[in-house]
């Protein structure tokens, strides 16, 4: 199988401080990897450099055959392509906006997206609860046909029915190949739909197994093994 | 459904078709649900359920028919073995249990038989 | 890749929303000014002075609302994420502004024209002549503008990539600081820059414009001046491409 994302010593730092170092990370095709960390480890970050977001970074970025920062833009669906919305308008204008700009992204996914989550496509961007809020995001980047899919914390602070929705949208829209890395920081969430798990701490990946390895080689739950690498040490964030 | 995290989806995937087509909720000749709807309902990874039902076609339970989908075989021996070896599974748990209680394979039998006798009490009343 | 016309359209019509908004409110104060006035005692004429004024306090707030918006788009993920070049980006942001800004001084014109209707003859009697003076003022107004835009995009970028250098601690503070510094230094190169040219050009062009007419003079001068600032234009603008494609990062907060 070819490799999808390569991340090879990647360093980044910004206002005179290390925020990755010395990073590596490999993604294949068709795959949902869970990137695991405390706040503030760099979860954000990572997925920020992957997607062009961030462009001051030493090392190496590659996805495919992807060169210029616009091709890669092209493949990977970022959930924080909705940062910078704020505006009153309903829900089915601001995807107007996504069918423009993304020639990947497919307006008859998203309603059908839309009302599986539960979202009324009238609704108003800024008078949506958290839940909704996020049920939008993932809706904006799940209706785009991309490669790869960056979800920074999508179960950030909703209820667990919001949470089962969003889960039950990752495993139906995910595209055969594609290959779908989500950000987590209370594991038990997604632990049965991921394939593998990285973990992030101390500024770089510590380790990134299978699944199911942990659980047959380690007999240990996602959720111990992620925990050990806190456990040990005292955990680095701010 | 409701996993345990210590151990492999797919294998407690498995155990749970098993347990369908033991207890004929998947009749032999039946159609099982396309793969993602399945991942859908148990909420896991199309690649995990894709997986389970990968060994069990090679362990002959499942029959994949090309652009048709997976079936229960119609095999009755298959059918009678895996019942055997999944009532085997659960008898070889007891038995290792007690034997490290150190009760010897006669008194086991006595136990079970008061055991069943004692549930079936209770089922009455 | 999203194509630039697509990209441009899109854009366009996004700053189209806050002109139409702004529009609307001057529209809205006219009608307002000219009700007071018509109960004070005026005739209808007032409108076409009110319409004026209101239209000259439109394009002041506009220009801040373009620039507002503008500088939005290089900071939002929204619109950072897209799949096109930096420098596609740039030029479709650019672009849209000067366009949105276009399209509503055409609307405003029909405004104006349609409000000093019992004047229109005056108007066209002055017109008679000066259309070159009239038009190469116009587009001086245009050029300035867009020096304006591009030039906050500029001092905008120049704090945000050195910012990203100098500690987390205080950020407000510094940047502060550094707006200032920037924006006098910025002025400064610009200023020399500008009587350079104009020191090259007018040597360029005094001696053929000796005994022409006062009025070609004017218009000369005007055109000259649309040109000083396209080519600071050009030359920022080469500046921010450089600095959006390096160091100017999206913003991590959601907006």
């Amino acid at each position: 199988m070819t490799t999808l994302l390569t991340v090879a010593n990647l360093t980044y730092k910004r206002n005179l401080k290390t925020i990755l170092e010395d990073l590596n990370l490999t993604l294949e095709p068709n795959q949902i990897v869970g990137l695991l960390g405390a706040n503030g480890a760099g979860k954000t970050t990572l997925m920020r450099l992957i997607a062009g977001a961030a462009t001051s970074y030493h090392g190496t970025i590659r996805l495919g055959d992807q060169g210029t920062p616009a091709e890669r833009k092209a493949i990977v669906s970022f959930s924080e392509q909705v940062a910078g919305v704020n505006d009153n308008r309903r829900l089915v204008n601001i995807a107007d906006f996504y069918d423009h700009v993304y020639p990947d992204f497919d307006m008859a996914n998203f309603r059908k997206l839309a009302t599986d989550l539960g979202l009324g496509l009238d609704q108003r961007f800024n008078q949506l609860s958290r839940g909704n809020h996020q049920k939008f995001v993932v809706a904006i980047a799940l209706s785009r046909h991309a490669k790869l899919y960056l979800l920074d914390e999508p179960f950030n602070g909703i209820d667990s029915m919001s949470r089962k929705k969003i889960v039950s949208s990752i495993i139906e829209w995910k595209p055969e190949m594609a290959t779908i890395l989500v950000s987590d920081h209370h594991v038990t969430d997604i632990a049965n739909i991921l394939d593998a798990v990285a973990v992030v701490k101390d500024h770089t990946i510590v380790d990134q197994k299978k699944a199911d390895e942990i659980r047959e080689n380690n007999g240990q739950s996602i959720e111990d093994y992620y925990e050990s690498f806190y456990a040990e040490g005292e955990t680095d964030n701010d | 459904m409701e996993f345990d995290d210590k151990i492999p989806i797919y294998y407690q995937i498995k155990q749970y078709i098993y347990q369908e087509i033991i207890v004929n909720h998947l009749a032999p000749g039946d159609k099982l649900p396309a793969v993602r709807q399945l991942a859908l309902t148990l909420t896991v990874n199309v690649n995990t359920i894709q997986r389970a039902l990968s060994e069990l076609i090679n362990e002959g339970i499942l029959e994949s028919k090309r652009g048709r989908g997976n079936f229960v075989t119609t095999d009755v021996a298959t059918l009678t073995d895996l019942k055997h070896r999944v009532v085997e599974e659960q008898l070889a748990l007891m038995y290792d249990r007690l034997a490290d209680l150190q009760i010897a394979p006669e008194d086991m039998v006595a136990y079970l038989t008061d055991y069943i006798a004692k549930r079936k009490e209770q089922a009455q009343a | 890749m999203t194509s630039f016309g697509r990209l441009l359209v899109t854009l366009w019509q996004e700053k189209n929303r806050t002109m139409y908004q702004m529009t609307g409110f001057g529209l809205i104060a006219l009608v307002v000014f000219t009700i007071y006035g018509l109960f004070n005692g005026g005739s209808l004429s007032i409108m076409s002075h009110i319409s004026m004024v209101v239209f000259m306090l439109l394009t002041i707030v506009l220009f801040i609302l373009l620039a507002r918006d503008q500088e939005h788009v290089w900071t939002s993920n929204k619109y950072r994420l897209i799949p096109v070049s930096d420098t596609k980006l740039y030029l479709a942001n650019v672009l849209a502004t000067v366009l949105t800004f276009v399209y509503f001084y055409i609307l405003e014109l029909v405004i104006m024209v349609i409000c000093g209707i019992s004047e229109i003859s005056s108007l066209t009697n002055i017109g008679n002549g000066y259309w070159p003076q009239l038009l190469s003022g116009q587009l001086l107004m245009l050029a300035f503008l867009l020096f304006g835009w591009v030039f906050i995009s500029t001092i905008h970028f120049v704090i945000v990539s050195v910012s990203a250098f100098l500690p987390a601690f205080r950020q407000r503070l510094i940047r502060v600081v550094l707006a200032i510094v920037i924006f006098i230094v910025v002025l400064n190169i610009v200023n020399w820059l500008q009587k350079l040219m104009s020191q090259i050009l007018s040597n360029m062009f005094s001696s053929s414009l000796l005994g022409v007419s006062a009025s070609t003079q004017l218009t000369t001068a005007l055109l000259l001046g649309t040109l000083y600032f396209v080519i600071s234009t050009v030359v920022l603008s080469a500046l921010n491409v450089y600095l959006m494609k390096r160091w100017v990062e999206t913003s991590t907060k959601a907006a």
